[in-house]
């Protein structure tokens, strides 16, 4: 389980590394193609929309490698075991949220869908790109799920 | 409740959180979602995260950060920092603490690539570190000036910070990084003065070395080449029309992504690596991001921030000492929080109150661009000075023999360099607007 949870984390963040290094390319196509008199139509659009899912799809790597900041100002002279129990009722309301956000954009996708939005200039649905973020932040909140029973364990 | 009551609330609930250890990004989130459905009711909350995280992931301006942070991590681990801090150590390497302020220099060149702080740290210290050490440096010199030479890697754009603070106060990015480049060369000339200055009076610390033949020069100089074009590639074609700062963030990832290739230091493994570096802190970024977003909502929806500009422009205090109380306030700040959560958090309530003040008499434009390199400025302090510096925290990572108290001392005369350069920027506006005005 734990070890699924980590893989699936690490394939998300390739894939999302390698969306953003083809976003990279891309604008860099565009860029020549536009000197060149031959621009690539709707190239902001890829941008925005591979970025979107780029980023989703970094956060349940982030959050399995503790990337989510805290301040740890307040709290150096406490006992260990008071840190952990705070650092799992931390994690847990991060998953809390990440859970709200994973449903409301998962009723987003299906509003998004119904309603036939597309972009601008390509007409690609948004749906998509919806429906690809939402279970990068339900996987997330599995993340913050493990991260706090890690912590509880180790009180 | 009246408007800044329920700010205020919001607030406490979030520092409360915060202290807590909740993640900074939650420590906003779910005190900005309670407030937001208090005042709006849950169904309008419920409504408003359908489209939220789609809204704030999918911004075009925004989407230079992931960008840049993949360059910055190509630039890492394609072995750019040896080269540069190679060349620097070349060339003044020999004089009397000349190793410490080649440090800064590669610092400012590498900042030149990589918009983030503690990634420019890092990659220095870990060349220019142990060369020191073998060179009879003190571990206090030598730490203390990395930790300070990072601070580079935000100041000198391309720079992550200023990026958010340019889409929440609405202002164009290449403008704002026009306007960081002299503040950013005054940052590195006042650091290597600092040294110098350090060195005469306790010249044990950083002793003369032997000196680089011009061969050696030479043969540095061809390795550290593709910085430079990078950077004036990427900037050049910025300020020459040719494309926007997220396209010339693709352009620089694009082009360090080849030059560690060529270099033969990026392989498949060091790929991933990149990657997975890129992938924890822009997630980190965009979950503070969503957070600052839902707390910034409520508190717009209880009207504090038109409520507290009102109040500061009736105070009838010197604006240039408003101005500076708030520059001290983030200093205080900055002891407890990181740079980017603490410009999310109060450049909204804060921002149209500066807007508010009359400032050398200066158009909105340049008040609010010249507001972001002062805020740029001292936040970046946060980094190095006690009790939490990032920067001393990582740099003192790399050296396991020197307590952290010792690169703490060894860090206060780049403070007070710090303190003259927000003083001269605070003095003369000119210094950040000028190059606006040239390149723009």
């Amino acid at each position: 389980m734990e070890r699924a949870l980590e893989l699936a984390g690490k394939a998300l963040a390739l894939s999302g590394g390698a969306i953003l290094a083809a976003i990279a390319l891309m604008a860099v196509a565009s860029i020549i193609g536009r000197a060149a008199g031959h621009p690539i139509q709707g190239d902001f659009e890829l941008v925005q929309v591979g970025c979107a899912v780029a980023i989703a799809f970094f956060l349940p790597h982030c959050q399995l490698e503790r990337g989510n900041i805290i301040v740890d100002f307040f709290t150096v002279r406490s006992s260990a075991r008071f840190r952990h129990s705070l650092d799992a009722l931390g994690a847990l309301l991060l998953a809390a949220v990440m859970a709200l956000l994973a449903w409301r954009s998962g009723a987003g996708t299906a509003a998004m869908k119904a309603g036939g939005e597309t972009s601008m200039i390509m007409g690609v649905p948004l749906w998509y790109a919806y429906a690809l973020m939402t279970p990068a932040f339900a996987l997330t909140a599995l993340a913050g799920l493990y991260c706090a029973w890690r912590d509880w364990q180790q009180r | 409740m009246s408007a800044i009551w329920l700010g205020m609330a919001l607030f406490g609930a979030m520092l409360a959180l915060m202290a807590a250890r909740v993640p900074i990004a939650i420590s906003m989130f779910v005190p900005g979602a309670l407030g937001f459905a208090y005042l709006a009711g849950p169904a309008a909350l419920l409504n408003h995260l359908k489209g939220l995280a789609y809204a704030r992931l999918s911004v075009y301006d925004l989407s230079v950060i992931p960008l840049f942070l993949l360059m910055g991590q190509f630039a890492t681990h394609g072995g750019l920092s040896r080269a540069l801090f190679g060349l620097g150590n070349a060339l003044i390497g020999h004089f009397r603490g000349g190793m410490a302020m080649a440090s800064i220099l590669a610092c400012a060149a590498f900042g030149s690539i990589c918009g983030s702080s503690v990634a420019t740290a890092a990659t220095v210290t870990q060349v220019a570190l142990p060369e020191m050490r073998r060179h009879n440096y003190s571990g206090r010199l030598a730490t203390a000036t990395l930790a300070a030479g990072g601070t580079l890697g935000i100041l000198i754009p391309p720079s992550v910070v200023l990026v958010v603070y340019g889409i929440l106060a609405e202002q164009n990015i290449a403008k704002l990084f026009a306007a960081a480049f002299i503040p950013g060369f005054i940052a590195a000339a006042l650091y290597l003065g600092a040294i110098f200055l350090y060195v005469r009076i306790l010249p044990d610390q950083g002793p003369a070395s032997e000196r680089h033949s011009q061969a050696e020069r030479i043969a540095m100089l061809k390795k550290v080449w593709p910085v430079a074009a990078i950077f004036l590639v990427v900037f050049g074609g910025i300020y020459g029309g040719l494309f926007t700062p997220t396209e010339g963030a693709a352009v620089g990832a694009a082009s360090t992504l080849v030059t560690g290739f060529a270099n033969r230091e990026l392989d498949a493994a060091g790929i991933r690596n990149c990657f997975y570096g890129t992938a924890s802190t822009t997630g980190m970024v965009f979950m503070i991001f969503l957070g600052a977003d839902m707390l910034n909502a409520a508190l717009a929806l209880s009207q504090m921030p038109m409520k507290l500009a009102e109040t500061v422009a009736a105070s009838r205090l010197p604006p240039v000492a408003i101005v500076i109380a708030i520059l001290v306030f983030y200093i205080v700040l900055g002891c407890v929080m990181d740079e980017l959560s603490m410009i999310l958090l109060t450049i909204p309530i804060l921002l149209p109150a500066v807007m508010g003040l009359d400032l050398y008499g200066l158009d909105p434009t340049s008040k609010a661009i010249w507001f972001g390199i002062l805020v740029l400025c001292v936040v970046e302090i946060g980094l190095i000075a006690p009790p939490v510096g990032l920067n001393v925290y990582v740099v003192n990572g790399f050296a396991p023999d020197v307590p952290m108290a010792e690169t703490y001392r060894g860090v206060l005369p780049f403070l007070a360099a710090d303190a003259v350069r927000v003083t001269l920027l605070i003095l003369f506006p000119a210094l950040s607007l000028w190059l606006v005005k040239v390149l723009t």
